[in-house]
């Protein structure tokens, strides 16, 4: 009983999360598409990132990624995979990239709170994904469009 | 609706899963590893529970040992790169983004990266 209370309580409170950070994450998309607004934004990341191999329709499932994190992120992620808008060999290297590195404010308080240095886990967490991905995009010739 | 799909039977499965003494068991399995990455053996059951579950259930585990800051960035770096893989994997695959590679590269890389940040910090 006391298990299942927990277990429906923790549920509940990680989709109502999920509900607000995404609901709005995947307007915001929307929104941003249709007044072009969103090639101006990740037109600032769009250099170094084309030369990990992103196309420029992956860069914004992966800013939000890093930012939100997979699961937080996921809806968009999953979303902009099934509309078709990040293809092939462009899933993996966004999936890459995240894996080694993503929810970059959440993942860095927690251990930050424990006492863990949040800089050095930051910054190697940043340079073991952009070099894995630099590496693996080169391997696989996956080139930026 | 697809993310609610995956997220709440994880959830309710990694639930049931803390319930057994599972991530203990496996826990105690690497804890003669853990000198490699100058940490102490115990932490061993923060990396599995952090690595199945999540990083909250992992903070809880480590808010009961005693560390140095330097074995808590270690860690903190280890567990940051490699977590929630039961829940990440799920959804990476649903991206079809080949989870069989990355799930398994995440793990490699956070011990790597574990084992380098032993060497480079004093």
């Amino acid at each position: 009983m006391r298990f299942l209370l927990d277990t429906s309580y923790g549920l509940f409170i990680l989709l109502v999360k999920v509900f607000f950070i995404v609901v709005p994450l995947m307007m915001l998309l929307e929104i941003f598409r249709e007044y072009k607004l969103l090639d101006k934004i990740t037109g600032a990341v769009r250099r170094p990132a084309g030369k990990l191999g992103f196309k420029r329709d992956s860069i914004y499932p992966l800013l939000a990624g890093i930012i939100f994190g997979i699961s937080y992120g996921g809806g968009v992620l999953i979303g902009e995979s099934s509309a078709g808008r990040i293809r092939g060999n462009q899933n993996f290297l966004v999936a890459l990239y995240l894996g080694l590195c993503h929810a970059v404010f959440e993942d860095t308080l927690i251990f930050a709170s424990l006492g863990a240095n949040g800089l050095i886990v930051l910054s190697s967490r940043l340079l073991l994904a952009t070099a894995v991905v630099l590496v693996v995009s080169f391997a696989i010739g996956e080139r930026s469009d | 609706m697809q993310l609610c799909a995956i997220i709440i039977p994880v959830y309710v499965l990694t639930a049931l899963l803390k319930l057994t003494p599972f991530f203990e068991y496996v826990g105690r399995l690497f804890e003669p590893f853990m000198k490699f990455f100058g940490l102490p053996g115990e932490s061993a059951v923060a990396i599995v529970t952090g690595t199945f579950v999540n990083l909250y259930a992992a903070a809880a585990v480590v808010a009961d040992l005693d560390m140095t800051t330097k074995q808590l960035t270690i860690l903190a770096l280890i567990l940051g790169v490699s977590h929630s893989q039961i829940m990440e994997t799920a959804i990476i695959g649903k991206m079809r983004a080949r989870p069989y590679l990355v799930t398994p590269l995440r793990v490699i890389f956070s011990l790597c990266a574990g084992f380098i940040l032993n060497l480079l910090m004093m």
